[in-house]
């Protein structure tokens, strides 16, 4: 059973971080509690390896308890936290790119691999049978870093263009231009990969 | 008439019903009649709706835990983050890991050092009593032998000739002389009673007592082992993985990154 405080648990996210900021601890549990999946599910499929997704999110709640007081009410707080999340990712692919190491396993797939399943697939696999996990998130990896990002928060994320808007600090119609084009970028990638495997 | 290049570029908005009323309806009457954008409209189709029912990936079951270390390493003042945010016995998961590692490892170095025979591998010690016998002339081989034994047996070894393995009225192995052995005067008789003490490959079990009890009544057998703890989680986290495991597992965490699972 869940333990949470029932007044706490009811609090939005800005009243929580006014609360830890206040001084109580708690509030901040919640925000882990909260956050800490959606956090990873984004930087795990903006990597691709969930060894790095866990060190970002660790050290964007680290950030979140150290720099508590640099949050104003001004913005949302989902927002202020998607930008920490996503600038560290964005540096540790950065990183990444820079050792150049090739991992074992780099995509990390531990987990089983998901297949989306069409409800007309059928034994032999056409244009309409499955797309699996794994060819999306080679499709994903293949993306340029700006196309990436947008892309996940608005379609995997499910945030609106708006707080996209803001988290990337562009203009909104910079945002539907951009998640547009990652679509179809996206597609085009995923035909490949799919074509290449027939 | 929209181009198909440009109903291409909408596909997506007309999937999300974005467009105005009457571009959806051009679009639609256009799918109708070209099968190339009604092939590129199935993929955008897909690739929504594969971005869309992507699963939802979680951390790692220790994470809390990890995440509670790391804040007070970094000497943040925070208690424990599970009481109020999850169950009470989840903190016991990693803990148990933990601890069973610990006496697997406790375990381990037990049995290292009751068997350890002495400063040189056993081999190496067999080879250099057997050019040591080999060299001497025959008439004194049999009581070099018995004599070398003796000074192995009080170092904790003793030489191939003379070993010779049986299995006591209570089921345990013991070492015995060989006919040479016996043989030698009657001065090398104490060979046997010391032989027996390096009955071969005695194997260990880990009875069930308290972890801290463990440690504390073999802290002299143990000793500063801090290593061989760290090379067994090592070598358990690599077993894990050739078999397909996670990345992670409760009570192990990487303390550098050289090595990438």
């Amino acid at each position: 059973m869940n333990k949470e405080n029932p007044k706490l648990s009811q609090l939005s996210d800005e009243e929580l971080i006014q609360r830890f900021q206040e001084g109580d601890l708690y509030a901040f549990d919640l925000i882990v509690h909260r956050y800490k999946d959606a956090l990873f599910n984004f930087t795990y499929r903006y990597l691709g390896s969930s060894q790095e997704a866990e060190d970002v999110v660790q050290e964007t709640f680290l950030r979140i308890f150290r720099n508590r007081f640099a949050y104003r009410q001004i913005a949302k707080f989902s927002t202020w936290i998607y930008t920490i999340a996503g600038n560290l990712a964005k540096t540790e692919l950065r990183k990444r790119k820079r050792r150049r190491l090739v991992y074992t396993s780099d995509l990390g797939y531990d987990e089983k691999e998901f297949e989306i399943v069409d409800s007309r697939a059928d034994t032999e696999r056409d244009v309409d049978s499955m797309l699996t996990e794994k060819e999306i998130q080679e499709a994903i990896n293949k993306l340029p870093e700006r196309f990436r990002k947008v892309i996940l928060l608005v379609d995997v994320q499910e945030l609106s263009y708006e707080e996209v808007s803001k988290i990337m600090r562009v203009p909104l119609g910079t945002v539907k231009s951009r998640v547009n084009r990652a679509r179809l970028k996206l597609q085009g990638l995923l035909q490949d990969i799919f074509d290449a495997q027939r | 008439m929209k181009s198909c290049d440009r109903i291409a570029q909408d596909a997506f908005r007309y999937y999300e019903g974005s467009l105005s009323q009457e571009e959806h309806a051009v679009i639609t009457r256009h799918l109708e009649q070209c099968p190339t954008c009604a092939n590129a409209y199935a993929w955008a189709r897909r690739t929504r709706e594969g971005l869309h029912k992507l699963p939802r990936h979680s951390p790692s079951a220790n994470f809390d835990m990890v995440l509670h270390a790391q804040m007070r390493h970094a000497g943040y003042e925070h208690r424990s983050f599970w009481p109020l945010t999850m169950p009470a016995w989840i903190w016991q998961v990693p803990a148990y890991g933990a601890a069973a590692l610990l006496l697997i490892g406790a375990g381990v170095l037990i049995d290292r050092q009751l068997e350890a025979p002495a400063t040189l591998p056993a081999t190496a010690q067999i080879t250099r009593m057997d050019k040591l016998a080999t060299a001497l002339p025959a008439a004194e081989t049999v009581q070099t032998t018995s004599r070398s034994s003796r000074e192995l047996a009080g170092s904790g070894m003793i030489p191939l000739a003379s070993r010779q393995t049986t299995r006591t009225s209570k089921g345990e192995l013991t070492a015995a002389p060989s006919e040479s052995a016996i043989t030698a005067p009657s001065s090398h008789s104490k060979v046997p009673q010391l032989a027996a003490t390096q009955a071969p490959m005695k194997r260990y079990v880990m009875q069930k007592i308290p972890m801290q009890s463990l440690l504390r009544q073999n802290r002299r057998a143990i000793g500063n082992q801090q290593t061989l703890l760290e090379q067994l989680a090592f070598d358990t986290m690599l077993v894990h993985r050739q078999n397909g495991g996670s990345r992670t597992l409760p009570g192990i965490r990487a303390v550098n990154a050289s090595v990438q699972f």
